[in-house]
This record gives C-alpha cells, sequence and structure tokens, in this order.
C-alpha cells in the first residue's frame, strides 16, 4: 500500500484530535510553569530573608551579651584595687563579678608588661605570674582606651574555649595593663542550641558564631568551636570578613548544597551563619515545582494514551478502510497485512466492524457489477473490432454464459429468402435442433414470435406448467429445459432476430438478469446491423471500384500512380505495354526504377530526344508543370510518348502522392510530320516549275547577255515544259480538292474504255518514250464513265508503274470483263509496294519513304485522285501482291442496256 | 578582276541548266552536280569559289551537303530552296549557309547574291589596309592585319561573314544597330530585311566569343530593334 508521504493537519483525524487536546493542555502547562518560576522565586526569598532575621536576632543578642560583658569589665577597671592591681582588694572584686555572671569563668588581671598578676576562681590551675603580652587582645590594648572583645580561643587557665572582654586601665597616659575576663563560649553555644531548638529539627538549622577571625566560637556542635569557618564555606567568611550581610548556597566537597544566611554583630565584627541543607530549606517551593512537572507529565501521559487509542481504534481502521475503498474503485491491491488488518477489524462489534463489513459487501456486489460491464465492454468492442458477425454472436452467447450461468441460448434471425427464422448462433443446444430450427414469423405458439411482434422479452417460468408452451413442450423435453426467455433484437437494417436463453429448471429471471440480457442483445442487434451495412457497401464499394479499374484499364492513356515514397500503386494495362512488362511487376517497386525501363528506349538521335530525358526528369520531380515528349524504341517501331506529370492531393489539399499520364501520340506525330511534309512538297512541285520559268524568263529578258537563237529556242520550251508540268500539278490539286469537297462532277457518256487506255498511254509516253504493253480483251463491254476522269486514272497509275520500275523493265496495261466489271491492271517489274502499305499509298499525299520515291518528283496525289474518280464511277482500286512488281487494278461496273436506256432517256 | 568557279548543285535539270547558262554566259567557270554526293566528289577535286546548291535534292539533300562542305571548308554557300519559312532559313544558315535565295527568283537576284557573296569575302581580307591594326575590348581581341580574333588569348576561328559582323559591331560598340543597317553593312544593299541572318550570326559569335552564350555580355539584343556590341 502506498503510505502517504507526508502528514497533513487536514487529512489527518489522529493529528486533528491532537492539535485541539494541545489547545487545551498547552495554556494550562505554560500557566502552571509561569507560576511555578514566580512563586518559587517568591518562596525562596522568603526562606532566606527568614533566614536572614533570625540570624538578626542572634547577632542583636549576642551583641547586648557582650555589651554587658564589657561594661562589667570597664566597671571593673575603674575598681581602685583593680586599678593598683593590689593582691588584696581584687579577689573579693573578681569573685563578686565572677559570680554575678554565670557566662565568665575567669577574671584575671595584667599588669602593664602582660603578666598575669591576679586571676579568679585561682584554682584549679594558676597562671600568675605568666607573660601574656604575645596575646592580640594585648596588642590591641596598648592602643586604646576602650573595651574590646578578644577572638575565641583556649584559655590556658582554665582550658575552655573562651573570648575574653578586655579593658585596657589607663591612668594619665601611663598604661597599667588590662583588666579582663573569659567569656564562655560554652554558653553562648549553648544559648544558640537553645536557638536551634525553638525550631523544628526536621529544619536542621545550623547556627554558629564566628569570630572577627573567622573562627567559630560558638556552635551548637561543639566539635566546630573553634575551625575556621572558611573550610566549611569560604564565601561565607569571605563575606563576612569583608562586613557584609546576606544570603548564599555553597556546595560542599561532599556535594551537599547548604544555604548560609549570615549577619554581622556590630560591636564586635563578629557574625552570626544559620546555615540549613537547602533541600530542607527549599522543601516548600521544590515540591511545588515538582507538582507542576507532575501535573503537566500526568496531562501529557493522558495525552498520548488518547491518541494512541484513538488511532489504534478508530483511525487505523478508518484509513484501511480508505485504501480498501480505493482498491475498490480499481487502485492498487491492498498488502496482504492490511487485509488481514482489515479482516480482524471487522469481526468488532463495534461501528467501525460495522462499516467495514458493509464495505466489504459492497466490494462483492461491485466486483459483480464491473465483470459484467466488463463483458458487456468486452463485447461491445467484440463487435466493433471484426466484421463477421458469426463471430461477434458467438462471443455474445460465451458471454451471456458466463456472466449468468446460462448453458444454452441462441440467437435467431430472419432469413428473408426462405421467411422462416433460422439459428444464427447457438450454444449449449443439441447440432441438429440448431440446424433444423425453423420459426415462422407468423407461428401462433412460439414465445420467440411473440416477443418480436410485443418488442419485449417474453419469459416462460416452466415450460411443464405454462399453458401457452403446450405445443412445445416435447422440444423441451428433448433438449432438456424447463424454462426460457426471448429477448427480441432491435433491428433496422437487418433482418428482425431474437436472443433465446434457457434453463433446465423452472426460473424466473429478475429484472438484473433481464436487463443484461438486453444489453446483450442489443450489442448482437449491433453485430449483425454491422455485418449487414457492411456487406452492402462493401458490394457497393466494390462493384464501383471494378467499374474504375475497368475504366482505367481501357484507357487508351498510361496511368502510373506512385506514393510519396516514390513506390508506384498502381499503373494501367497502358503502363504495362508501354514498359513490356506485367502489371503485378509495376506495382509496388520504385517509380524510378520503371522509369529507368522507359528511358533505356529513348531514340537519342531523334528530333528532340536528347533533350526529352532531362526534361522528363525534372517533369517527374515535379519541378516541370509542362508535359514532355519522349521518342522511343519498339522493336522496328519508333514511338512518340507524351508524359504529363500531376500531383494527387487530398480533400484538405495534402500532397498525397504524384502520378504521370503517358500518351501515345505516334499517330498524331506522323500526322504533323506529314501535313510538314506534305508543305514542303507541293511548295517543291509547285515552286520548282515556278522557279525554271521565272529563271528563264529574267534570262531571255535581262540585256547583257546576248543568247544564241538555239539557246533561246531551248530555253522557251524548258518553259513550256515546265508550264505543262505547273498546270497537271495544279489540276491534280484542283481535283482532289474536288473529290474531298464531295463537288466532283462526272459528264459520263456510255463507251468502251479502249480509246480512254490508248490515248492514256500514248499521253505518258509522249513524255517518257516508253514503250509499254497494251491487252485490251475483244468487245470490252459498255461502260458509262467520265472520259476524262478515267484516262487520268490510267495515266497516273502508268506514269507511276514507269517511275517506279528501271527502264528496262515492260509496263504492261490490260482490261478486260470479269462478271459485272470491267477491270483495268497495270503492271511493272519495279520496287513494288510493300503488303502493309497497300492501303495507305491510295492516301492522299502519301508517298513510300525510300530513296527512290524521293528522287522522283510529285505530290502523292495520284493515286489518292485515281481512287476518287474510280469510288466516284462506283468502282474500286486495289492493290493485287506481288512478289516482283506492283499490279495495280480498278473495276468500272457495266451497264446493262434497259439501264442505259434510262440513262440516255434522262 | 578575273570570274570565280562555281559549283551548282541541283537535282532539277530545268534549274541547274538556268544557273549554269547564266553563271557561263558572265564569264563564270561553273561545275554542277545533281545531288549531295555529287557535289562533294566535285568540290574535293576542284578549287571551288562558290557553291550554290539546292536543298531538297534526293541521294542527300542540300542540308547534309553544307554540313559536310563545312567540316573543313569556309568557302560561301548560296542555298536555293522551295521553302520560305524562316525556319527552314534558319536551318541553312545554322548549318553553315552564307546566303538563301528562295524559288522562285529571277536571274537579277542570284547574280546580286553571288556578288555579295564574293564582295563580303573581298571585305574582310580588304580590312588588312586598316589604319589601327587592333581592336580590344574586354577580353576580345581582334587583329584586323592578321585577320585573327583572340578571346582570352584563344584564337577563335570566325568564318568571313562573322569576322566582319563582330568587327563591325565592335568598332560602333555602344552605339544601337538596326538589322536593317547590319545586313546592308555587311552583307551588301541588296539586303535589309533579312533578320533571321542576323540571327543566326550572333547566335554564332555569342557561341564563340561570348563566356555565357544564354546570358551574352557583349553582344545584347535590342529586341524587334536591332543590335549592340557593349562598349565595356
Amino acid at each position: 500500500m502506498k503510505k502517504r508521504s507526508r502528514l497533513s493537519i487536514k487529512s489527518d483525524l489522529g493529528l486533528q484530535i491532537l492539535a485541539l487536546y494541545s489547545l487545551f493542555i498547552v495554556p494550562i502547562v505554560v500557566v502552571a510553569l509561569l507560576f511555578d518560576n514566580i512563586a518559587g522565586k517568591r518562596l525562596v526569598q522568603e526562606i532566606q530573608s527568614n533566614d536572614l532575621a533570625l540570624a538578626r536576632a542572634i547577632a542583636q543578642e549576642t551583641d547586648s551579651a557582650l555589651s554587658i560583658s564589657l561594661f562589667a569589665v570597664e566597671q571593673l577597671s575603674t575598681q581602685p584595687a583593680v586599678i593598683a592591681a593590689a593582691p588584696t582588694g581584687m579577689p573579693q572584686i573578681f569573685e563578686q563579678a565572677y559570680n554575678l555572671r554565670p557566662d565568665v569563668n575567669l577574671v584575671y588581671r595584667l599588669d602593664e608588661n602582660g603578666t598575669m598578676v591576679y586571676h579568679y576562681p585561682e584554682s584549679p590551675g594558676s597562671t600568675v605570674g605568666n607573660d601574656f603580652s604575645f596575646r592580640e587582645y594585648f596588642q590591641r590594648a596598648l592602643e586604646t582606651r576602650d573595651p574590646l572583645v578578644s577572638l575565641g580561643r583556649i584559655s590556658p587557665t582554665t582550658n575552655q574555649p573562651v573570648a575574653t572582654a578586655i579593658m585596657p586601665i589607663w591612668e594619665a597616659d601611663q598604661f597599667l595593663g588590662v583588666v579582663g575576663t573569659n567569656l564562655k563560649l560554652q554558653s553562648l553555644s549553648d544559648t544558640l542550641a537553645a536557638i536551634s531548638t525553638e525550631y523544628h529539627p526536621e529544619e536542621q538549622f545550623q547556627i554558629a558564631i564566628l569570630d572577627a577571625g573567622g573562627n567559630v566560637i560558638a556552635s551548637p556542635n561543639p566539635a566546630q568551636i573553634l575551625t575556621d569557618f572558611a573550610t566549611v564555606a569560604p564565601g561565607v567568611a569571605q563575606a563576612l570578613l569583608g562586613g557584609e550581610d546576606g544570603s548564599q548556597v555553597e556546595v560542599s566537597e561532599q556535594g551537599e548544597e547548604t544555604l548560609y544566611s549570615y549577619v554581622l554583630v556590630p560591636g564586635v565584627g563578629w557574625g552570626v551563619v544559620i546555615a540549613r541543607p537547602s533541600s530542607v530549606a527549599f522543601a516548600t517551593p521544590q515540591n511545588f515545582h515538582r507538582g507542576v512537572l507532575w501535573m503537566i507529565a500526568v496531562f501529557l501521559g493522558i495525552g498520548i494514551f488518547f491518541w494512541f487509542a484513538l488511532s489504534l481504534r478508530v483511525i487505523r481502521p478508518v484509513e484501511r478502510l480508505a485504501d480498501y475503498s480505493r482498491f475498490m474503485g480499481g487502485g492498487l491491491p491492498m498488502e496482504t497485512g492490511d487485509v488481514e488488518l482489515l479482516d480482524r477489524f471487522s469481526t468488532r462489534p463495534d461501528q467501525i466492524g460495522h462499516l467495514i463489513r458493509s464495505f466489504k459487501r459492497m466490494e462483492v456486489a461491485i466486483k459483480a457489477r464491473i465483470e459484467e460491464l466488463g463483458t458487456l465492454l468486452e463485447t461491445g468492442a467484440a463487435v466493433v473490432s471484426t466484421l463477421d458477425s458469426q463471430v461477434v454472436l458467438e462471443r455474445i452467447l460465451e458471454q451471456v454464459e458466463r456472466l449468468l450461468g446460462v448453458k444454452q441460448s441462441i440467437i435467431v434471425a430472419l432469413d428473408p429468402e426462405r421467411d422462416v427464422f433460422r439459428a444464427r448462433a447457438s450454444r449449449g443446444m443439441s447440432e441438429r435442433y440448431a440446424r433444423s430450427l425453423e420459426i415462422s414469423p407468423d407461428e401462433p405458439t412460439s414465445v420467440t414470435m411473440r416477443a418480436i411482434r410485443v418488442g419485449e422479452p417474453i419469459q416462460v417460468r416452466d415450460t411443464e406448467s405454462d399453458p401457452s408452451f403446450a405445443a412445445l413442450r416435447p422440444r423441451a423435453r428433448a433438449e432438456g429445459y424447463r424454462s426460457m426467455v426471448a429477448i427480441p433484437l432491435k433491428t433496422t437494417h437487418a433482418p428482425a432476430s431474437a436472443l433465446i436463453v434457457y434453463s433446465p429448471t423452472p426460473q424466473v429471471f429478475n429484472a438484473r438478469e433481464l436487463n443484461l440480457l438486453s444489453n446483450f442483445a442489443n450489442q448482437a442487434a449491433m453485430a449483425i446491423e454491422n455485418a449487414e451495412l457492411y456487406a452492402r457497401s462493401d458490394t457497393r464499394l466494390q462493384e464501383q471500384t471494378r467499374r474504375l479499374v475497368a475504366l482505367m484499364q481501357s484507357l487508351d492513356l498510361g496511368l502510373v500512380l506512385e506514393d510519396l515514397d516514390g513506390k508506384i500503386l498502381y499503373a494501367n494495362r497502358m503502363v504495362s505495354e508501354l514498359s513490356g512488362q506485367p502489371m503485378e511487376e509495376i506495382i509496388g517497386q520504385p517509380a524510378q526504377n520503371w522509369w529507368q525501363q522507359i528511358t533505356a528506349r529513348v531514340v537519342e538521335k531523334t528530333e528532340g530526344g536528347k533533350e526529352s530525358e532531362g526534361k522528363l526528369e525534372q517533369l517527374l520531380a515535379g519541378t516541370m508543370q509542362e508535359s514532355c515528349i519522349l521518342p522511343l524504341q519498339y522493336a522496328e517501331n519508333l514511338c512518340y510518348v507524351r508524359v504529363k506529370g500531376f500531383t494527387v492531393y487530398d480533400e484538405a489539399r495534402v500532397e498525397l502522392g504524384r502520378g504521370q499520364i503517358l500518351q501515345d501520340i505516334t499517330n498524331d506525330y506522323e500526322l504533323d510530320r506529314m501535313k510538314s511534309s506534305l508543305v514542303s512538297t507541293v511548295s517543291h512541285e509547285l515552286r520548282t516549275p515556278l522557279a525554271a520559268i521565272k529563271g528563264y524568263v529574267t534570262t531571255l529578258l535581262a540585256d547583257d547577255v546576248d543568247w544564241e537563237v538555239t539557246r533561246q529556242q531551248e530555253f522557251l520550251s524548258v518553259i513550256l515544259r515546265e508550264t505543262d508540268r505547273l498546270t497537271e500539278t495544279v489540276n491534280n490539286l484542283l481535283d482532289m480538292s474536288r473529290i474531298e469537297a464531295g463537288s466532283l462532277t462526272l459528264s459520263q457518256t456510255a463507251c468502251t474504255l479502249d480509246d480512254i487506255i490508248l490515248s492514256a498511254v500514248e499521253h505518258v509516253n509522249r513524255y517518257l518514250g516508253r514503250q509499254v504493253e497494251i491487252e485490251i480483251a475483244p468487245d470490252l463491254p459498255l461502260v458509262h464513265v467520265d472520259a476524262d476522269c478515267i484516262e487520268v486514272v490510267v495515266r497516273n497509275l502508268t506514269e507511276n508503274a514507269l517511275k517506279y520500275s528501271p527502264d528496262d523493265q515492260p509496263v504492261a496495261v490490260s482490261a478486260s470483263q470479269v462478271g459485272d466489271w470491267v477491270i483495268v491492271a497495270v503492271e511493272d517489274r519495279g520496287i513494288g509496294i510493300p503488303p502493309d502499305k497497300a492501303e495507305d499509298i491510295f492516301e492522299r499525299f502519301y508517298r513510300l519513304e525510300n530513296g527512290l520515291t524521293r528522287r522522283k518528283p510529285g505530290v502523292g496525289l495520284g493515286l489518292a485522285i485515281s481512287r476518287g474518280f474510280v469510288q466516284a464511277h462506283g468502282g474500286k482500286i486495289w492493290i493485287e501482291p506481288r512478289s516482283v512488281g506492283t499490279r495495280i487494278l480498278f473495276s468500272i461496273p457495266i451497264v446493262d442496256v434497259e439501264q442505259l436506256e434510262k440513262i440516255l432517256h434522262e | 578582276m578575273s570570274k570565280i568557279t562555281v559549283l551548282v548543285v541541283d537535282d532539277e535539270k530545268a534549274l541547274l541548266d538556268f544557273v549554269r547558262h547564266n553563271l557561263e554566259g558572265r564569264g563564270y567557270k561553273t561545275f554542277t552536280a545533281t545531288n549531295g554526293l555529287e557535289a562533294l566528289a566535285i568540290f574535293k577535286q576542284e578549287v571551288i569559289d562558290l557553291v550554290i546548291l539546292d536543298v531538297m535534292m534526293p541521294d542527300m539533300n542540300g542540308l547534309e551537303t553544307i554540313r559536310r562542305i563545312r567540316e573543313n571548308s569556309t568557302v560561301p554557300i548560296v542555298v536555293l530552296s522551295a521553302l520560305g519559312e524562316e525556319n527552314d532559313k534558319i536551318q541553312a544558315l545554322n548549318l553553315g549557309a552564307d546566303d538563301y535565295l528562295t524559288k522562285p527568283f529571277g536571274v537579277g537576284e542570284l547574280l546580286a547574291r553571288v556578288e555579295a557573296v564574293q564582295r563580303r569575302a573581298r571585305w574582310s581580307s580588304a580590312s588588312q589596309v586598316q589604319d589601327h591594326s587592333q581592336l580590344v575590348h574586354g577580353e576580345i581581341m581582334v587583329d584586323l592585319t592578321m585577320h585573327r580574333v583572340l578571346v582570352h588569348g584563344q584564337l577563335v576561328e570566325l568564318t568571313p561573314t562573322e569576322f566582319n559582323l563582330l568587327v563591325y559591331l565592335m568598332e560602333n560598340s555602344g552605339r544601337l544597330l538596326t538589322h536593317e543597317a547590319i545586313l546592308k553593312s555587311i552583307w551588301g544593299p541588296e539586303y535589309g530585311r533579312e533578320a533571321e541572318y542576323l540571327r543566326v550570326y550572333i547566335g554564332r559569335l555569342r557561341q564563340k566569343i561570348e563566356n555565357d552564350p544564354v546570358n551574352p555580355q557583349y553582344l545584347k539584343t535590342a529586341h524587334g530593334y536591332g543590335y549592340y556590341f557593349e562598349s565595356l
């Protein structure tokens, strides 16, 4: 499962609750901490000032006690006996003083040298006579006239710790020694002990009095007496020696914290120190502080506990549930651990458990639904993915079985040819049943027909009990079903159809199942419709394509289509003929290769042959729009092919490919060539005689040369001859144009052909001077002809025969009757006419292309005119194939007498 | 001046005799042939100063004959033809004919052309006596004394008419010359309307002296008017 990478307060319920809890707790904790801080300080100050007050009180008391001692010693110093150090007076006075003061354990007098003069009590030990001038108080006494207190020490006389109240004795300016009383420090200590006990012993007060040297001179603890206090608390000792009051905490070497409060005793430089362990002294604020911390801890603990409880019992199940819902929605599958957890949660009796159980039930329902939808989608996809309706229908039945558990199903459709419903696809039915099933559309007992008629599904819950099914019961028993439902398919373009499902047990299909079946029925309908429509459009398309292909194949033009990669997509018959390659080989090969085969045939030495290849290259590349003409060599023939390129665009003017149209223009080309050669031939035929005429005429007219008479005669005869020649040519042209225009008028007379043939031959001989054999059959029948025209025909044929045969070879003209025709033949042994040109030579201006014909003058009109004339007489003109030379014949119909008379009458 | 020798070629005996009689009558020496092959045979054997040739002939026509003659001779050639179309004339001129006479023609025209051709041939040799012996324009140097043309220092072969035309244009460089003016100056006073002659000759000159004959640098055309030599 995917963990959320970032905890966000917005998305996490646990965090939100935690935040809410903190909102309550944090102010309370803060207030408690503040209070703890402020109140704690107050308490500490109070404790310290309490201790100081106590110390002050003790200092006061000590001060007053010392004042009394000093006053007493001052009083003693005023006693004359004491001043005089008289041995007699002193014991009484001293005894009195001693007894008055319980805290004094010795009263004594030192002389001016410091020597003990007397002390009371005199026992147990006596130090009389001892020199005490070394004592610090003696030194100090030498310099003052006021009483003073010595430092604490062990008295050698009493052997007890004492401090001495000293009064120097002066008479005038003479120092007479001192009087002193030793104060028992023990008694101070006792006082302190009493004070200590006044307080609660648990507060562990320790009170000490220090002398001006920093030594302990009074303490409830006797062991401490006369010890240096600096060793216990150096800071305190130093502060006191510096003359300060105050409090401070010092840590002993053992690590114990002690609160010291200290106050100076004003008169004597002593100090009072009250010490107690910090733990005792500050017990209250510390307890309070501890209480606050406990409170915070408890709050935090409760918070954490609740949060854990909440997240474990609520948030975690909810989160799992969220994952689960995502999974149901098609997300990632859950981890097994999470699944187990969810299973555990689902056993809980509380609301969470209930919720998870609901979700699980929902999942099962959704899964089933999704499967149905998936199946329908799959079916839909199958419908659109194939046009084979059989496959789709079988698939649909398979899905019906899968989703509804239906083992038997069938799809029936109307067979329009036989007008019965037959099975289109079946599943689980016996093959015999499926094949033989035939339902007439008006069959009254058929459930299916009823369903189709009403357009709604119709169920039979139990075939055994349904009365309307009685007729079909045997069939149901044979096929083994007890209930069925027929769903009509909604088709508009295809014949009516229905989906029928069967169940082996009596059963009612519920609304959901019926709905599902309807869905399948719709899919099936779509498949049948698609297949039907496709079949129709396909047939049309195929028909259209066939026509187009036939059209393109039959075109006289070659058509090559290539795609953008230069591959030939289509080529028609003409293209295949031009390259001599079968169509299948052309299609698919690179266009360039195909064109190479064409350009290989280009005849470079012809007119435009060389440039044509360059032009073609440009044309194929699409850089030239004009067409180009390729002279191509095919075996013996020269072919002219015009190539024109074009680009194929789709409707959006996007280039799809290119194409070329090839047109065989050999005939046009030949015609063009013939036309231009005609012009030059006619020009030549007209201008050559003209040139001779003009030349000789100008020659005769020129006066710079005198020509002999014979020359002049010669020139004139040439002029005459050339004029005749010119006339003949012009006549020919005129005849031809008359024939062409159909305006030829014949002035026909009934005659035989003998005279005409003889006249023609004679005319020819006049110029050419060659013998022509004439063979005319006797008693030729009459014909009805224009004699001039026929004479021209015979003359033309004879002239041609002479022109195109060697001078020594004979030319024969013959005439005979064959059936209803008179046939005239002109025969030579000349160059002959190729059989394939036997028709062409009768075309006007046609001249055979070879060296010999070109050498002979002529326009190429003779035979054309001859044919025109013969045809105008209702005859024919033709060539008979010969191995050597030429035999041209023409026929003229014979006129019978009746017809002749009729003609004569007219 | 002694008369020149003329070779007359025509397959029409009438026309051939007409030309021959007239030339011989005026003192020219003539040879005749009735087709191209015959003409070439005579041309090889005899010293011919002028060829008069028909175009439409069997056994090697006139055009092919011109081409063969031009392979190694600059002899003046006058073409006789029944075809008067411009294309026919240009075709003949392109092959190297000097003049073109369309049939029919009178004896006067024939003689004038024969003399003009002779005159042009004489002129090109007569320019030896010019004052300045050299004409130089750009990379083209015409040595009038030696009667030769150098382009980029390379010797270029020109026919007499080509040479005369080039010299005429160069001498008038920068001036626009009409077709008529050029024809009358180079071909002779009888000429003036034969603009196609100029097209052929200028074209041939461009092929010989221009770096890029399609985009001439020197020999410029003034369309419908004439030509001029660009003075650089």
